[in-house]
């Protein structure tokens, strides 16, 4: 157990946590000590592989996974009540839950730009509503995984990084909204993440369009600190924003990217 | 003069900062295309010597959109520059936000930008010049505290102008943003519980220059990142507010009045 931050008895939902990232910030609340909600929605076989590896570090009880669409307010809604049956609390979410899509502006369709608007904003607006009222009663926190992309264009999804701008808006706004009741609102930004995969998308990168110059990425790292971010590296910057000692750190971003963004 | 024989289009024209932006691109040479013009204000521009066309495309699809580049071209020819000037408020905050406020607000003041975009940056790539100017908001960075869907498109809007420059760009096009901030009556659209920002009676307060920003000057700055001056300016973000977001509570500037 790690217990740089305690979060014994704290119960959290983390959107998006079958695989990736989400799995990362589970594994670093669970080794807090916290119990989680284990949120998925297209694969719910990965997610429960991902249950047995949580159970392994935090017991059986640690964790549950609950397949939720959460772009659907209802089903957002049914796993928070959910949480809530099975462990008595919640002391906080973190939003993670959002798609990729990589195309072109010019090759973007409708169709997708409606999906990731309502998956990567709607989604977070969603859980943040359904959670409110829990947190509330423990003066818990919210935590959205945004992205440099929000910040930095991308080239290879627009949307995504549209997406990832109102996010930051999203965060700042239900930061003073929320601060009445002492619910803080915070952010955390990596760049390239290493991860087993992504759904969703089609092949990441192999468009002929999407072009280094030469002998940009050999010649250089994309990282300064030499190697992609870690799902637990946002994990930990999760559990970091979660804690008590945060109390007064609300509306802000950390960047956990391995110093991209200053190249 | 600097948009002589261009021809500018102004997205909902039929509100006072589209009506300012109508006027200085007319007087400045230019040829307006409307976005939902009234009657009047096609008769005001053109009492300045522009051909107008006045439109009202449907924005929810790119064919809509490329049916009034189509009828732009036909009447006009090609158009020069795309000023963006969707701001549609609507109060809300999250906890008693509407599904139906989610859409509307996302689809007025984001997803018009971003079929715009595509098709009249692929229009304008045809020519290899263009200018894209979104007239968006200092709320791209700081919160209102009563419109949050606003907020968050503007966000949107943000980031929509930092992938336009990088992706139209290799075809002569640049796209820059402005944020606009305190001009006359925003503290009555703004006002909030949570936030000082537009405190009622004291927005001009935070102004160093202590009077609120006008239409007209949001235009000339729209017209220096339309024009020839701003080719090397892509992917900006300006803020025109006149200093109100620096305000942190005290008025000391230098000749200020002091209260007896």
């Amino acid at each position: 157990m790690n217990k740089a931050f305690d979060m014994t008895g704290k119960v959290f939902i983390v959107t998006g946590s079958g695989k990736g990232i989400g799995k990362g910030i589970v594994r670093c609340f669970v080794k807090s000590g916290a119990k989680c909600c284990i949120n998925c929605n297209s694969n719910a076989a990965m997610a429960q592989e991902a249950l047995k590896e949580i159970q392994a570090i935090g017991g059986p009880d640690c964790a549950f996974v609950y397949q939720a669409d959460v772009s659907d307010f209802e089903q957002a809604k049914a796993m928070v009540e959910a949480t809530y049956e099975r462990y008595g609390r919640i002391d906080g979410l973190v939003n993670n839950a959002a798609l990729q899509k990589q195309y072109p502006l010019d090759e973007y369709s409708l169709e997708d730009y409606d999906l990731l608007m309502h998956v990567n904003l709607g989604g977070y607006i969603n859980m943040m509503r359904a959670t409110l009222p829990y947190l509330k009663e423990t003066r818990g926190s919210i935590t959205c995984i945004s992205s440099v992309h929000g910040k930095r264009p991308t080239h290879f999804d627009p949307v995504y990084a549209m997406t990832k701008g109102g996010m930051h808006m999203l965060m700042r706004e239900a930061a003073i909204e929320f601060a009445k009741y002492g619910v803080r609102v915070n952010m955390v930004m990596p760049a390239g993440v290493k991860i087993e995969f992504k759904t969703g998308n089609p092949k990441p990168f192999t468009q002929p369009r999407f072009q280094a110059p030469r002998e940009y990425f050999t010649k250089y790292s994309l990282y300064p600190l030499g190697r992609l971010g870690l799902p637990d590296d946002d994990g930990w910057a999760c559990v970091y924003l979660a804690s008590d000692e945060a109390e007064h750190i609300t509306g802000t971003c950390l960047r956990a990217d391995g110093g991209c963004v200053l190249l | 003069m600097r948009f002589d024989g261009k021809t500018v289009y102004v997205t909902q024209a039929d509100t006072e900062q589209g009506e300012a932006l109508a006027l200085r691109f007319a007087q400045e040479g230019a040829n307006l295309v409307l976005g939902d013009a009234s009657g009047d204000l096609v008769k005001k521009v053109e009492e300045k010597g522009a051909r107008v066309l006045n439109v009202h495309p449907d924005l929810s699809t790119f064919e809509g959109a490329q049916a009034l580049v189509d009828e732009v071209k036909a009447a006009l020819g090609r158009i020069d520059v795309l000023i963006y000037n969707n701001n549609t408020v609507v109060r809300t905050g999250l906890e008693n936000l509407s599904r139906d406020v989610f859409e509307s607000q996302l689809n007025d003041n984001a997803r018009t930008g971003f079929v715009l975009t595509r098709v009249v940056g692929d229009h304008m790539a045809e020519y290899h010049s263009g200018k894209i100017v979104y007239v968006s908001s200092i709320h791209a960075d700081k919160p209102t505290g009563s419109a949050v869907m606003y907020s968050i498109a503007k966000g949107c809007i943000n980031m929509l102008c930092k992938e336009t420059a990088i992706f139209y760009g290799p075809a002569g096009i640049q796209a820059n943003l402005i944020e606009v901030g305190a001009i006359k009556g925003d503290d009555e659209k703004f006002v909030s519980e949570f936030s000082p920002l537009y405190a009622m009676g004291y927005m001009e307060e935070r102004i160093p220059r202590r009077k609120a920003g006008t239409n007209e000057e949001i235009a000339g700055v729209a017209a220096f990142l339309a024009s020839e001056d701003a080719n090397f300016v892509n992917g900006a973000s300006l803020r025109a507010d006149g200093g109100f977001e620096l305000f942190y509570g005290f008025r000391a500037g230098k000749g200020e009045k002091v209260d007896e």
